[in-house]
């Protein structure tokens, strides 16, 4: 090996303790980057890449003439991609005994030619026989379902038993487990054997050369004129978003969140590199002065710490290249599981890896380059002048000689500021680390709080949503006999035409809740305006789920809805804020009369004067067992607890994923620290040599150096806090509009257990960062201290 | 015998803040090839300044220092480098050999930087550099494993690893026992024997027979240069 490479590599192994800190912050540091790189790679490829697969419907048009379409002759449309009948219904399924979920019930015409709106086998019983059905697997995750087993649905009032043949997987869906929703498969007869409706009812085409939404309905509506000439009459078209998976914002949100605390992790490891080399050049800086005198240029010395940060470049790609493929994948394969998609990718493309090489072998020269070049720099006369690492450039304030206290507290407190540019850095890199690890804990705090409020906004237990409409009375009188229901209220729940430049809202994708103004059932979480009044003008709020259907929205203006076929203008009051589908509310006694002559309900709120969990599973029981005994049509019966953990299952994931990695960002900044306080306590070995002749026991040394310790901790903490407060509500304001839509932000939370956390693990680092190299410090002889170069 | 060394009208001097101070001022100097020359002062009195000078490793504020005919304040700081590495080796007070190389391997490093001796020669000149200096045992070590004085004697034959024309040692032996230091200076006796120039600076007493030449400075000037041959002292 030649002489400069043996030099460096016996010098990464002379400073093990720096080498191998900074071998582990380039490590974390590429580990972040690179697990950022290879999952926000497979996540995003895969996601699509599965959802694309399926050849995902543009359109869903219903309509009852279907009989009267040539399917070949549509699909020899050059416009037309891809067209199938696949008629949907929501019925109700028995997932565990007593336990009822909603399913979709889909009827597919061909299953092994499927063209549009694809579903994959999973067991090698394809297609299902017939008269069975196929389950989605995910509905697995929140059933007792298994192959050959017989499902009971709910239609109708009826119970209609059908074997489960096997499970499928069809990446167009939400999952089941986060929905608590299941999707079934069936063919055509069982379909109408089950529903009770005819099939072939339902079309959905996914269109040619189209690339936004507005081409979709610019195609549908050429589409409608020629059903209208075939006399085809279209009873509800739906237009889902544009080529994107129901769950597509979770996977946005922790891209997001993984980009940026990945980016932070590895900006701040690349800092801590600069300063470890920073204090390696320090110390070498006499063996620089001593190789220029031997004869060494520029070049050579470049070349020998070049090398030594290679060396140490070399390692951490070494260790950290693998683990981040691993951690990419495994988190991918993390999120696949929970948002039910496969992973397709099993072999890397070569620029991630030719990346994240040249990330781990540049950046860490470049950000050494400062430090790097004034070390190539420095004169052969400063270099062999200079004192080593015991110089001390910084000045000592006169405010300082104003401290009072103990002499250790005073002297402690003079030389945290004897390296200035070094302190600020520590405290810098510690503060936006512990700024990071907060925000984390308020944006949960501010979600978790969100959830609560939504939660307790709701002051029922139990929603019934019928497929059939009653008359008040005879809905309400099913239930009020059971035991600890204290009220019910009757609402209704339907589509409502709004006519929108928003396609995917105004094609039938907003409801309508018509319920009393002055309902007690729901304690609303306004973001504008008001709630409805008994004013005698039409009035309705919107959800921000709906709001964008309403441009400009300005409270106070009339806009157009349909509702049950009338067109009517109503009035803007209020915006409300919910975790749930759009929708607008209109008061019920003029949505009756709008709409409604006879008064007919489909909606219950049922309240228990015991509100226990128990009581309420207790309760939910008892309205199954009278639905089944009356025949009831019924489309859900949901829990508010149920409820709770259907927003928390959504949310949960990104609550754990923002948590991790503050967790890591904190890691980072706590080993820059340490390297600060290491560096801190090694440059001055020597001093620590001199006091302790003249008198200072080890303990009084190493009090010396803890206190330092948490004083950096302190103002870390400070500082930290101090930036947190506006990343926290700027975060908040993100995340709330990425997950719960546009001008949604969520409140700014202050998370108590965060803050408490983040102060003992800071003042911990702090203890640990000084009081270990000092403790080593205090252990070598004061002759060896005193000779310490 | 031509000079190897040349001074002529060097002033050296340090501002720091508003003051000024004169390390060296005027110093004319003439040292010729073969020369054993003692620089002796005390602290302050410039000795080490007019080495810096001499090494190139310091720059006169005005005056013209000529080592081996090169104006060597012309160079850049690299050529200046090579060029010191290549002609002038420094021996220092506290050894400065690189500690995470071995003995060996710190004179290889010199050889490495300058690149005068063929590659598949220089491992047998090492050695012979070692036996020069008697440490050829402690090749292999790292140089935390010797004694003081061998540590001087690994970083004299480092200095020696160019077959530079110069030597310059700042106080050699200041740091060594009585013995130690006679086997150093026997060692400088010996090279200058062979035709090098050998110069020592120090603030100890010397005898004036150990030298061909001791120049005494304080204050920066010189205020004697006695040479051994003519056995009188005389007003540089």
């Amino acid at each position: 090996m030649p002489i400069i490479l043996r030099k460096s590599f016996r010098d990464m192994r002379a400073k093990l303790g720096s080498t191998l800190t900074a071998i582990l912050a380039l490590t974390i540091g590429l580990w972040g980057i690179g697990t950022l790189l290879v999952s926000m790679l497979i996540m995003n490829n895969d996601l699509s890449e599965n959802f694309s697969q399926t050849n995902p419907p543009h359109i869903a048009i219903q309509s009852s003439d279907f009989d009267k379409l040539n399917l070949d002759e549509l699909r020899s449309n050059p416009d037309i991609m891809a067209a199938g009948f696949r008629d949907k219904i929501t019925l109700r399924i028995e997932v565990k005994p007593d336990v009822w979920l909603p399913v979709w019930l889909y009827s597919v015409a061909d299953f092994e030619h499927l063209t549009v709106a694809k579903i994959y086998q999973q067991n090698e019983r394809f297609p299902p026989p017939e008269g069975t059905i196929f389950i989605e697997r995910d509905g697995l995750l929140i059933s007792n379902f298994t192959t050959g087993a017989l499902a009971r649905l709910q239609s109708g009032g009826e119970v209609f038993e059908t074997e489960i043949s096997g499970f499928a997987f069809d990446p167009g869906q939400a999952p089941s487990s986060q929905d608590q929703l299941i999707f079934a498969y069936t063919d055509q007869a069982n379909y109408t054997r089950l529903s009770g409706n005819p099939a072939k009812q339902r079309l959905i085409i996914r269109f040619a050369g189209v690339k936004t939404i507005e081409e979709v309905r610019a195609k549908y509506d050429q589409l409608a004129v020629e059903f209208s000439q075939a006399g085809i009459s279209i009873d509800s078209f739906t237009i889902p978003k544009f080529d994107e998976h129901p769950h597509q914002f979770q996977l946005n949100t922790m891209l997001y969140l993984i980009a940026t605390i990945g980016l932070l992790a590895f900006a701040m490891a690349m800092v801590l590199i600069s300063q470890l080399m920073s204090s390696i050049f320090t110390q070498q800086i006499r063996q620089i002065g001593t190789m220029k005198a031997m004869g060494a240029t520029r070049a050579h010395i470049f070349q020998i710490y070049v090398s030594y940060i290679l060396g140490i470049a070399l390692v951490s790609i070494a260790i950290g290249l693998p683990l981040a493929v691993l951690s990419g994948k495994a988190f991918s394969a993390f999120v696949a599981g929970i948002i039910n998609f496969d992973i397709l990718t099993t072999q890397m493309p070569a620029w991630i890896y030719i990346m994240i090489i040249a990330f781990g072998l540049l950046l860490p020269i470049i950000f050494s380059l400062p430090a790097l070049l004034k070390g190539i720099k420095i004169s052969v006369a400063d270099a062999l002048g200079d004192y080593g690492i015991n110089t001390d450039q910084s000045k000592v304030s006169g405010n300082h000689t104003r401290v009072s206290g103990s002499t250790t507290l005073s002297l402690s407190i003079r030389n945290v500021s004897r390296r200035k540019s070094r302190m600020i850095v520590t405290v810098a890199t510690m503060a936006l680390g512990v700024a990071i690890f907060l925000t984390g804990f308020n944006v949960r705090e501010s979600l978790r709080v969100f959830l609560d409020n939504s939660a307790q906004s709701l002051k029922y237990d139990v929603q019934i949503l019928m497929k059939e409409q009653l008359p008040p009375e005879v809905a309400i009188a099913h239930f009020d006999s059971i035991e600890g229901v204290s009220n019910i209220e009757a609402r209704v729940r339907g589509p409502v035409q709004v006519n929108s430049d928003d396609i995917t809202l105004s094609s039938a994708g907003i409801s309508v809740i018509a319920a009393p103004f002055d309902s007690i059932m729901i304690e609303r979480d306004l973001l504008q305006g008001t709630w409805l009044s008994s004013s005698v003008e039409l009035e309705f709020v919107t959800n921000q789920g709906a709001a964008p259907a309403f441009k400009p929205l300005i409270i106070g203006n009339s806009y157009p809805i349909t509702v049950g076929g009338n067109e009517v203008s109503a009035k803007l009051v209020g915006v409300v804020r919910e975790f749930d589908s759009p929708k607008i509310y209109l008061d019920l006694e003029k949505f009756n009369a709008l709409a409604n002559p006879d008064g007919l309900v489909n909606n219950l709120l049922v309240s228990l004067s015991d509100r226990s969990y128990d009581s309420v599973i207790q309760a939910k029981i008892q309205i199954e067992q009278a639905i089944e005994s009356t025949g009831m049509d019924v489309i859900v019966v949901m829990s508010q607890a149920e409820r709770a953990k259907v927003i928390f299952d959504h949310l949960n994931i990104i609550l754990m994923v923002i948590l991790f990695l503050s967790l890591l960002v904190l890691s980072v900044s706590a080993m820059g620290m340490g390297s600060a306080m290491g560096i801190n306590v090694m440059e001055r070995t020597r001093e620590i040599g001199v006091l302790r002749a003249i008198g200072a026991t080890p303990k009084v040394v190493i009090r010396l150096f803890v206190i330092e310790g948490f004083i950096i901790s302190a103002l870390s903490v400070t500082v930290g806090l101090l930036l947190a407060l506006p990343m926290s509500s700027l975060a908040a304001q993100f995340f709330g509009e990425l997950i719960l839509g546009e001008n949604t932000p969520l409140d700014f939370a202050f998370s108590q257990s965060g803050f408490s956390i983040t102060l003992v693990v800071t003042l911990l680092f702090g203890y640990l960062a000084s009081s270990v190299p000092a403790n080593r410090a205090t252990n070598i002889t004061v002759q060896e201290a005193i000779a310490y170069e | 015998m031509d000079n190897i060394i040349e001074l002529n009208q060097v002033i050296r001097s340090y501002t720091q803040g508003e003051r000024t101070f004169t390390a060296l001022n005027g110093i004319e100097l003439e040292i010729k090839q073969g020369e054993y020359i003692a620089i002796v002062g005390k602290s302050g009195s410039g000795k080490s300044t007019m080495l810096n000078l001499i090494t190139g490793i310091d720059h006169p504020t005005s005056g013209v220092v000529t080592v081996i005919g090169t104006d060597i304040h012309q160079l850049n700081e690299s050529q200046l480098a090579q060029w010191r590495g290549k002609n002038i080796g420094i021996v220092f007070q506290f050894f400065q050999l690189i500690p995470t190389l071995t003995i060996i391997e710190n004179i290889l490093l010199a050889m490495e930087f300058v690149k005068t001796i063929p590659r598949n020669e220089r491992l047998q000149r090492a050695k012979n550099l070692l036996e020069m200096v008697s440490i050829l045992d402690h090749a292999n070590k790292f140089p935390a494993g010797l004694s003081g004085g061998e540590q001087q004697r690994a970083a004299i034959a480092r200095a020696l690893a160019n077959d530079p024309d110069i030597l310059v040692a700042d106080e050699p032996t200041g740091n060594l026992d009585s013995a130690t230091a006679d086997s150093v200076k026997a060692i400088f006796a010996d090279l200058v024997a062979k035709g090098k120039t050998v110069i020592v600076v120090t603030h100890a007493n010397v005898g004036e027979d150990e030298f061909d030449r001791v120049i005494r400075l304080q204050d920066g000037e010189i205020i004697s240069s006695s040479a051994k041959s003519s056995g009188q002292k005389g007003q540089s």
